[in-house]
């Protein structure tokens, strides 16, 4: 534990072991984060399932076009009986609905969940992207300028912190979507994914503005970007090629651990019936039909909750075990 | 001290005056027709006229605000119509200051629909609360002591869980067996805690375990990490050094320390529920604020909806303030900086 | 009437009735079965609470602004005395007589069908002791004309009663707060001691049907708060208001001690006190209900059992009904579109419907009937009209006549409809049946509140082509329907469509409509199917879809509770009571 290669970046500095003068070559951040990821296995298991997900989820409207995914078909003689309920165990279950059938229409569920996966994995990620990119920009511009402008754009993150992101993207929903809806003329999917997009992404960028702005305020004191004025770089050279590099671990870090609230958020939304809706199949979307069936037909329920959990758990294991790794303190004892 | 105080209150005035004045401009710019939804079936132009004069909803955004923020501060009267006034006086709804508006929707103030809705958001917030600063709290201290052993292993993975899980799922579970399945406790309905404490708490402990599920193991990885931050610190190692026996050092030294982001993590938190769990109370068909808010967007009730919307930001600026003022007496470190 | 409202259903129906009840009830359960209603009418004992559960919010209790199917039975039938009403049946499905309440009998109409006379009974007292007199039902019924404050209900006042109208349609009486045109409201209304004398504008032989409305009921001038007045209840039945009405969660009512039994010829009051809880959705009420814990034993349903609910109901042996519900579901295409202003268009559309889809999303064909009429089953005018082309539609035809229309294919439509789940799944496969047909569909769900009010607002008329419908008869005349819906010349204004949603406009049907209505009794009845089928299948101006069930529960503690198809299709609560 207190050999020299343990330590982290700071002090890349020679540790005095009596008589050897092994060559210690001092490794990069992104070594030491390698190996403490490695030596790992949970994280490397939610990292494993985290890519699968998204492989999946990429892979699904390829399945649908060839037909081994089939989200929209109904199956009405899979259904019966007083509301039309599933036939057969555990919600329809059978070699060819691997998580049943939905009531009512007899749609294959597992396609639906797959599908659902594809847009709810869309609108977190591109969310995600939306917040990275305004706190990111905001956060380098408060940093490095200070004064003023550092005073104006933390009084603007404390304003939009006190709106509160789930009530405002309730309140917002109908007149954003109608809005965006006769502006594009186009059916509901598009304009409630833009909506859910670009408002999720919104009321997340202060986190990362915050983040970041502490961050560029700890590099700031460093010779290199004292070094980079001196030689005459400009303000953008700065910013983006010198600072950009430092800033990816925290960047990395808060996106794994703000997508799963993106996604989770998208679907408690849905439940509540904003924001995406059927017919688009998300995870939202899917859950607000199926609580109603909670007690009738269980298996409706628990199928896609129980995904909508593992997707989460994954990206929240992933998230914690990269903040492990790349935090420089972690080693310590 | 008094001017720091003092500097923060005007901060949070003015904060709450900007959002205010943005929900107002956001909603009222848009481009859907207040009045239009104020009207049932059979709505002629004429009645939709009469509706949008009689609201105020004819006039331009800016005097609709300024009557609004007067209405916080003298109350209002809807119809706004003096002939009405004059002639039959018993048809004037008044609304007392704060006077929030008026839901045609509803057919009632906006201020009666929030104190009704206020006792249970706050029964549920402040139930909550507790259970999940105890277990919270609770939870990270042992996980942190026990750090690398299998109760830290236990609560971080339990917590993990916690976390991972959607509320409305926990909620329905909760819903689904315990209550309707099991009748262990009785499906939720609120129950004022005057009229009885005892049936107030067993109609509110499931909506009270489904928040706080949440919120505790969000806790947990937070008051483990403080603890763990705070417990490497050099003075920790030298009172132990000095000999001062564990239980001292850890909360004494050790949680007082790690309690500060805590506190402030939870004043926060808390602000944001009072004005409503809305996700909660949508499963348990509770009718707090948050309910209200929902419904008075299914319903296109605009008043309402920016009524909700101001007073669930006011409460976090507020909970910012009191953290902040707070925050200062307890740190000393807070006063040299300003 | 298109939301949860009251229903149709007279004499010769029985069998219709009775046959629908029956088929849709195979697992074992009209509520005769369980013991719950036979001899419904006789024995029940006094004295407990009734639970009343709802999953709707009520919007009004104001007697001139409900035109809820639920608010117009418990309004009836606790607080709201009208003039005529129809009295409680013995079975689920058995039609309803139209007798006398507040009134001495069903009224006298003079030879020319011009002129209505009723007598109000002795003894009839509102809860303060104050007798009903005919002033308050000649104010009451006023009430409908001051159409800027009192909105929402029905406005067969403004119909039937004589007074000029303006040019735009309006009536030339502005209500009692204005008081313009009073004197021409007193000329066609009037009171000679307690007999009130109706004059009609043209001569109708049903107007002491529309006279159970609770629309026709009295109204207190000293009590008009107008707006205020909305949920201030101030009863003249055996039920009054304890305390106020929460909005959004219901209240209690107990006895009305003025209320005098004799006076009363049907109402039996058992409970002592009713308690009225809406704050529910409707699955968990459904949920409380079938579990039949503590206080739920005392419940009745007022709302139906949702499509989720519905497997779980028939587990409440012996506590559950399955009952007609008076509503057609229909689609409407709109005649203002640049698609469906082409004829061979809107056959293709009707031609495509695929009910079958729609029939399983809603609960499976024990509860859901595809039709081809606009009149539902329960009337006598039904026509019971044949199905154009099979329960699933037929794409290749529909294709054929998309092609003669001259449009080009694919046929782009905004079809709009109801926002639930349940409309969701039956409109991604009407849409599947659309498409195979050459249509490409693009779905419009609108939230429930906004429903009937967008489809009513003239905009709407460029952005839609088809909309989704229910439609239930206001009571139990064709009259109520067709004309309703159909007949340009009272639906149509600047204003909007009214309820011709679909801005059908055709002189010759609208004569059509004029002869039926002075038709009576079985050729009228004729004449009516006659018109729903010419516009079904001649026009395509109506695309009728189904007829529902609704499924009902009451708690086991609860007897008498029968489900009035004739008067709103709900528990009619007149005879019901609780076992002690």
């Amino acid at each position: 534990m207190s050999q020299a290669s343990a330590v982290g970046g700071r002090d890349g500095a020679v540790d005095q072991v009596a008589g050897a003068v092994a060559e210690i070559a001092g490794r990069t951040p992104w070594q030491i984060t390698r190996a403490r990821l490695a030596k790992d296995k949970v994280t490397m298991v939610a990292m494993g399932a985290a890519l699968f997900f998204i492989v999946l989820a990429l892979l699904a409207p390829v399945l649908t076009h060839f037909g081994l995914l089939d989200p929209y078909s109904n199956h009405t003689d899979l259904v019966g009986g007083l509301g039309s309920l599933p036939k057969g165990p555990l919600g329809g279950v059978s070699p060819e609905h691997w998580m049943g059938v939905e009531p009512g229409t007899g749609r294959d569920i597992f396609s639906r969940v797959v599908s659902g996966l594809t847009v709810s994995l869309i609108v977190a990620t591109l969310a995600v992207t939306v917040s990275v990119i305004l706190g990111t920009v905001i956060g380098i511009v408060s940093g490095t300028a200070g004064g003023r402008v550092d005073w104006l754009f933390s009084r603007i993150t404390d304003f939009v912190l006190s709106f509160p992101q789930t009530l405002m993207l309730i309140a917002l929903s109908t007149i954003v979507i109608d809005m965006l809806q006769s502006a594009l003329n186009m059916e509901r999917t598009v304009p409630s994914m833009i909506f859910m997009i670009l408002v999720m992404g919104f009321f997340g960028w202060p986190i990362f503005a915050r983040v970041i702005r502490g961050q560029v305020l700890s590099l700031k004191q460093r010779e290199f970007i004292e070094a980079a004025h001196s030689l005459g770089a400009g303000r953008a050279r700065i910013y983006f090629k010198e600072l950009l590099p430092h800033l990816w671990a925290p960047i990395l870090v808060y996106t794994t651990l703000v997508m799963p609230q993106n996604i989770a958020t998208e679907a408690a939304l849905g439940f509540l019936g904003v924001g995406i809706q059927a017919p688009t199949p998300s995870f939202g979307s899917i859950l607000n039909d199926s609580v109603h069936y909670a007690t009738s037909d269980p298996a409706y329920f628990i199928f896609p909750g129980v995904t909508l959990f593992l997707v989460v758990l994954s990206f929240n294991l992933l998230g914690d075990g990269l903040r492990d790794a790349l935090d420089p303190k972690a080693d310590r004892q | 001290m008094f001017y720091y105080i003092l500097r923060r209150l005007a901060s949070a005035a003015a904060m709450i005056v900007l959002i205010t004045a943005t929900t107002f401009a956001i909603f009222f710019a848009s481009p859907i027709d207040p009045a239009r939804y104020t009207c049932g079936k059979n709505c002629t132009p004429t009645i939709l006229e009469g509706n949008r004069k009689a609201l105020g909803y004819d006039q331009p955004a800016t005097v609709q605000y300024v009557k609004f923020i007067s209405g916080l501060f003298v109350g209002r009267d809807f119809p706004d119509n003096e002939q009405l006034r004059t002639e039959h006086p018993e048809q004037i709804v008044h609304c007392p200051a704060p006077c929030l508006g008026y839901s045609a929707n509803q057919h009632r103030t906006i201020n009666e629909m929030v104190a009704e809705g206020w006792p249970i958001s706050l029964s549920v917030a402040i139930g909550a609360f507790t259970l999940w600063m105890l277990i919270g709290v609770g939870g990270g201290l042992i996980a942190a002591l026990n750090k690398g052993r299998w109760p830290d292993r236990t609560i971080v993975g339990s917590a993990l869980i916690g976390f991972s899980l959607p509320t409305f799922f926990v909620g329905l579970v909760l819903l689904t067996f315990p209550a309707i399945k099991w009748g262990w406790v009785p499906i939720p309905n609120f129950v004022p805690f005057f009229e009885n404490p005892w049936e107030w708490a067993r109609n509110l402990i499931l909506p009270w375990i489904t928040l706080a599920f949440f919120f505790a193991a969000s806790y947990v990885r937070l008051t483990r990490a403080y603890m763990i931050e705070t417990m490497s610190e050099d003075y920790i190692r030298t009172a132990r050094a000095k000999g001062v026996a564990t239980t001292a050092v850890v909360m004494r030294h050790g949680l007082r320390a790690a309690l500060t982001p805590i506190v402030t993590a939870a004043g926060l938190d808390l602000g944001g529920l009072l004005g409503g769990a809305i996700i909660t109370e949508s499963v348990f068909s509770l009718h707090g604020l948050g309910y209200l808010a929902v419904r008075s967007v299914t319903n296109m009730d605009l008043p309402t909806i920016v009524a909700m919307v101001m007073i669930v930001a006011t409460f976090i600026v507020i909970a910012n303030l009191i953290v902040d003022v707070a925050y200062s007496f307890i740190d000393p470190r807070v006063k040299l900086v300003s | 009437m298109k939301r949860t409202q009251i229903v149709a259903g007279v004499a010769t129906t029985l069998a219709l009735g009775l046959a629908l009840t029956a088929c849709g009830s195979s697992p074992t359960a009209t509520s005769t079965a369980g013991g719950a209603t036979s001899g419904a009418a006789a024995g029940g004992a006094a004295g407990g609470t009734l639970h009343i559960l709802s999953g709707t919010a009520t919007e009004h209790w104001d007697p001139q602004r409900v035109y809820v199917g639920v608010n117009i039975e418990y309004g009836n039938r606790m607080f709201t005395r009208t003039l005529t009403t129809f009295g409680p049946v013995a079975k689920d499905g058995e039609p309803a007589t139209l007798i006398a309440d507040a009134a001495t009998d069903t009224g006298t109409v003079s030879a020319d069908g011009k002129e209505w006379k009723f007598t109000i009974k002795d003894g009839v007292k509102w809860e303060d002791g104050q007798a009903v007199k005919c002033e308050d039902f000649k104010y009451g019924i006023s009430r409908t004309f001051a159409v800027d404050v009192i909105t929402g209900g029905p406005n067969y006042a403004i119909q039937y009663l004589d007074i000029p109208k303006n040019d735009d349609g309006s009536s030339k009486y502005a209500g009692p707060y204005k008081k313009t045109g009073q004197d021409l409201y007193d000329k066609a209304v009037t009171c000679d001691g307690n007999t009130i004398t109706f004059k009609m504008a043209k001569p109708s032989g049903d107007f002491n049907m529309a006279a159970t409305m609770t629309a026709f009921g009295a109204f207190r001038e000293d009590k008009d708060q107008g707006e205020k007045s909305n949920y201030a209840i101030f009863s003249n039945g055996p039920y009054k208001l304890e305390g106020s009405w929460t909005a959004n969660k219901g209240a209690t009512f107990v006895r009305n001690e003025n209320w005098d039994p004799a006076t009363d010829g049907f109402r039996k009051a058992y409970p002592d006190k009713i308690v009225w809880d809406e704050s529910l959705t409707q699955e968990t009420m459904y949920e409380r209900i079938i579990a039949d814990q503590g206080d739920d034993k005392n419940a009745i349903a007022m709302d139906q059992a949702p499509v989720t609910a519905m497997a779980n109901v028939t587990s409440a042996e012996g506590r559950y009904t399955v009952v007609a519900s008076p509503y057609t579901r229909y689609m409407v295409p709109n005649y203002k579109s640049k698609v469906f202003s082409n004829d061979k268009a809107r056959e293709a559309l009707a031609l495509a419907t695929d009910r079958s889809a729609y029939v399983t999303a809603a609960g499976g064909d024990q509860v859901v009937k595809a039709t081809n009429s606009l009149i539902n089953p329960a009337l006598p005018a039904f026509p019971n009209t044949p199905l154009l082309a099979g329960e699933k539609g037929d794409a290749a035809k529909a294709k054929e006549a998309l092609q003669a229309s001259g449009l080009t294919l694919p046929v782009k439509i905004n079809v709009a409809y109801r926002k639930n789940d349940t409309l969701d799944k039956a409109f991604a496969g009407l849409k599947a049946g659309w498409d195979a047909a050459g249509f490409q569909t693009n779905l419009i769900g609108i939230p429930a509140e906004q429903y009937y009010g967008t489809l009513q607002s003239p905009e709407s008329a460029t952005k839609y082509d088809a909309y989704w419908a229910g439609w239930g008869a206001d009571f139990p005349s064709a009259s109520t329907v067709i004309p309703q819906l159909l007949d340009s010349r009272s639906q149509i204004s600047a204003g909007g469509p009214g309820q011709d949603y679909g801005y059908f406009d055709n002189d010759e049907f609208n004569a059509g409509i004029d002869k039926a209505m002075a038709l009576t009794g079985a050729e009228g009845d004729k004449a009516w199917g006659a018109l729903d089928t010419e516009v079904v299948t001649k026009h395509f101006g109506v695309i009728p879809l189904i007829n529902d069930q609704f499924v009902f529960a009451h708690g086991s503690n609860v007897e008498g509770a029968v489900v009035n198809t004739t008067f709103t299709g709900y528990y009619d609560i007149a005879n019901v009571s609780v076992k002690k």
